[in-house]
């Protein structure tokens, strides 16, 4: 215990004089907690956009709007707002006083009467994006009174209308805005659970793989000291460090969720200070398993740089479950609660969403971070002093 | 004291992976690699002991099997009354160490280098700095001690590894190449230690390659050359064994004759590579 606080003092020393890594690891949650704000923000921005030109009428300006009536009728009955507007349109347009136009030619009256091809004109500016909804709306509508007069032309001609349409394609779009919302608040698991795994990385690395680079491992192993102690001291040191970014960044998170108004998403989001308590006991066990983790990646890596590679493809692991939860945000069981990384996200899910959350469920999620951390912890510890981690042979 | 009883150590030799198929015979035992080839010694205290050999000739090896981190193929190291394979921390006890590699920790300075090995060797308080502070004076670091270790010169690393390893005021030194790199003022600070430690009745023992410091500061000398000890005992010793009136001769004369006596005794590696693979370690 006495050799375990010699060795967690030096390197907490160590750790706190490598102020290059620990601004590099404070930046973690800054980085993350700004990505998970804008997107809110963008969200939410969206959503009130969409909201907007649902509830009033497209308007529709249209020049020589005489020469259709047919056309004019379908338009307003399917809801659009039909101005007439002069024969300057165009300009008007180029001069950003109207945002778009439809053009219908003189002649049109005489073309539709003979059955002629008649040439509308839609004039826009492709670059404004706040068009593209109503557009295509527009286009849409004079696409099917197209689709129709055509119809009723080869009907009356005795032809079947379907011999010009070989396939016939039906949008079916599911993606709305609370789902955009829910997609945001899906990532915010995934942002607390990397920042739990990844933080701490490159002091793990430093403190294992980096006794080996700078030629200090054989003479660490040189005292009598046991290998668990040498491990235990060097992991306590990356885990309180993982902890305080993770305090840091609910701190920001609960900060961001104070002001950001996510309500106008659809969401009933209601964290309260015991929510995130609670979410940061999850987050303790993820980070006691993660920088065990880190100890036994760190152990095979020959240098620090070698150890970050390995460090990236660790990224990967949490990944899996997080990636397979958010695109199939329906699918649960209650085996996922056993799976490390999956059982702590549905923990934090129901957290933040308010499901119902029991004591037995941490105790589960505790338990399998305990012993899969220790489990790895003592996989380090057995591989210290193994000819072949100090001398890469032997 | 320090007792090394038919110590052998056998490294299974990286192979280069063959297709092999599975009724075809085994045929690359000879490749192993004999580091160390039943070698007895008894290092006493009060002596200081001089490990001459070759690059490569196994004195690292040696030193790694004393201080526990390789394991022995075969044989045992005794240190006092500590086997150092079934008592492995208890033997570290009395030992310092200065192995090949004398890496620092940059952030810390001299100081606080040594503190830290003195206090993983139990050492605290009072005991630990009067210790620490008569290393410093010792070795003349007077002017880097409170200096982070970031930038020290070769000399400087050495000096604080070489204090760090003996902090603890160990009953046994081991020290690889302990003034390799050293200017003349350093060099001299460390023989001077050397006779400190000596004189306190300590067992020393250390492996140079340079035929002055060894023949100065040695009572006794050990020469090693394929694994094998080629003559043991003081400086007049050496000097008959090899046929000369220097040292330098002396061995490279030894050294000469092993080599050409050498390709290699097969029987025996055969015998070991067989009998002992399963205790090898790679």
């Amino acid at each position: 215990m006495n050799k375990l606080m010699v060795v967690f003092a030096k390197e907490w020393r160590d750790a706190w004089r490598d102020k290059k890594s620990l601004r590099m690891m404070l930046l973690m949650p800054v980085y993350f907690v700004t990505v998970f704000v804008a997107s809110s923000l963008f969200a939410i921005h969206m959503s009130n956009q969409s909201r907007a030109t649902n509830a009033e009428p497209i308007k529709l300006s249209v020049v020589g709007a005489d020469e259709l009536p047919s056309l004019i009728d379908w338009l307003q009955e399917r809801g659009l707002k039909v101005e007439p507007v002069g024969d300057d349109a165009y300009q008007r347009v180029e001069q950003a006083k109207l945002d778009y136009a439809l053009i219908i030619p003189k002649d049109a009256a005489e073309k539709f009467a003979t059955g002629e091809s008649i040439e509308l004109a839609l004039v826009f500016d492709v670059t404004n994006n706040k068009l593209h909804g109503s557009l295509n709306f527009v286009r849409q509508q004079i696409w099917s009174w197209n689709a129709r007069m055509g119809a009723l032309r080869l009907l009356s001609r005795g032809i079947a209308p379907a011999i010009v349409n070989p396939v016939v394609i039906r949008d079916l779009n599911i993606a709305s805005d609370e789902k955009m919302g829910f997609f945001v608040m899906m990532g915010l698991p995934l942002i607390l659970i990397l920042t739990a795994f990844m933080s701490g990385a490159g002091f793990a690395a430093d403190m294992v793989a980096g006794e080996r680079e700078r030629r200090s491992l054989e003479s660490l192993l040189i005292t009598p000291v046991k290998s668990s102690v040498f491990i235990a001291g060097k992991w306590l040191n990356t885990f309180l460090l993982t902890l305080l970014v993770l305090v840091v960044e609910i701190i920001l998170l609960a900060v961001a969720f104070a002001y950001v108004p996510f309500n106008d998403l659809g969401l009933r989001v209601n964290v309260t200070l015991l929510d995130w308590v609670a979410i940061f006991l999850v987050l303790v066990s993820v980070a006691f398993m993660a920088t065990g983790l880190q100890f036994l990646i760190s152990i095979f890596a020959r240098s620090f740089k070698d150890a970050q590679t390995y460090m990236g493809l660790m990224i990967f692991i949490p990944m899996v479950p997080l990636f397979y939860t958010m695109f199939n945000s329906g699918a649960y069981a209650d085996w996922f609660r056993w799976v490390p990384i999956l059982g702590h996200q549905v923990l934090i899910k129901d957290l933040l969403l308010g499901g119902d959350v029991y004591f037995l469920q941490f105790a589960q999620i505790w338990f399998v971070s305990l012993l899969s951390g220790i489990g790895v912890l003592w996989l380090t510890a057995q591989q210290l002093r193994k000819p072949s981690i100090v001398y890469n042979a032997g | 004291m320090i007792r090394v009883e038919q110590l052998s150590k056998v490294f299974a030799a990286r192979q280069t992976k063959k297709v092999q198929l599975p009724f075809a015979s085994k045929t690359n035992d000879s490749s192993d690699i004999v580091a160390l080839n039943n070698v007895s010694f008894t290092l006493n205290d009060g002596e200081i002991t001089g490990l001459l050999g070759l690059n490569g000739a196994g004195k690292s090896t040696l030193m790694r099997l004393i201080y526990g981190l390789l394991q022995p193929t075969s044989g045992e190291v005794w240190v006092d009354n500590f086997s150092v394979s079934q008592h492995a921390n208890q033997a570290r006890q009395q030992l310092g160490v200065l192995p090949d590699d004398t890496g620092l920790y940059k952030r810390l300075t001299a100081r606080e280098n040594i503190r830290y090995f003195g206090e993983l060797q139990g050492l605290a308080g009072v005991a630990l700095e009067q210790s620490i502070e008569q290393l410093i004076r010792w070795l003349g670091m007077e002017s880097i001690a409170d200096r982070r270790a970031e930038g020290f010169s070769l000399g400087e690393r050495m000096k604080t590894a070489l204090a760090r390893s003996i902090v603890h005021q160990p009953r046994h030194v081991l020290l690889d190449e302990p003034t390799n790199g050293l200017d003349v003022i350093t060099t001299r600070a460390v023989r001077r230690l050397l006779h400190e430690l000596k004189s306190d009745g300590r067992c020393v023992i250390f492996s140079s390659h340079l035929m002055h410091e060894v023949s100065g500061l040695c009572d006794r000398i050990i020469v090693i050359a394929h694994g094998e000890i080629l003559v043991d005992g003081n400086l007049a010793a050496i000097n008959d064994a090899g046929q000369a009136n220097n040292l330098e001769d002396a061995f490279v004369n030894l050294v000469t004759q092993a080599m050409s006596r050498q390709e290699p005794p097969h029987e025996y590696k055969k015998a070991l590579a067989n009998g002992q693979k399963g205790v090898s370690h790679e």
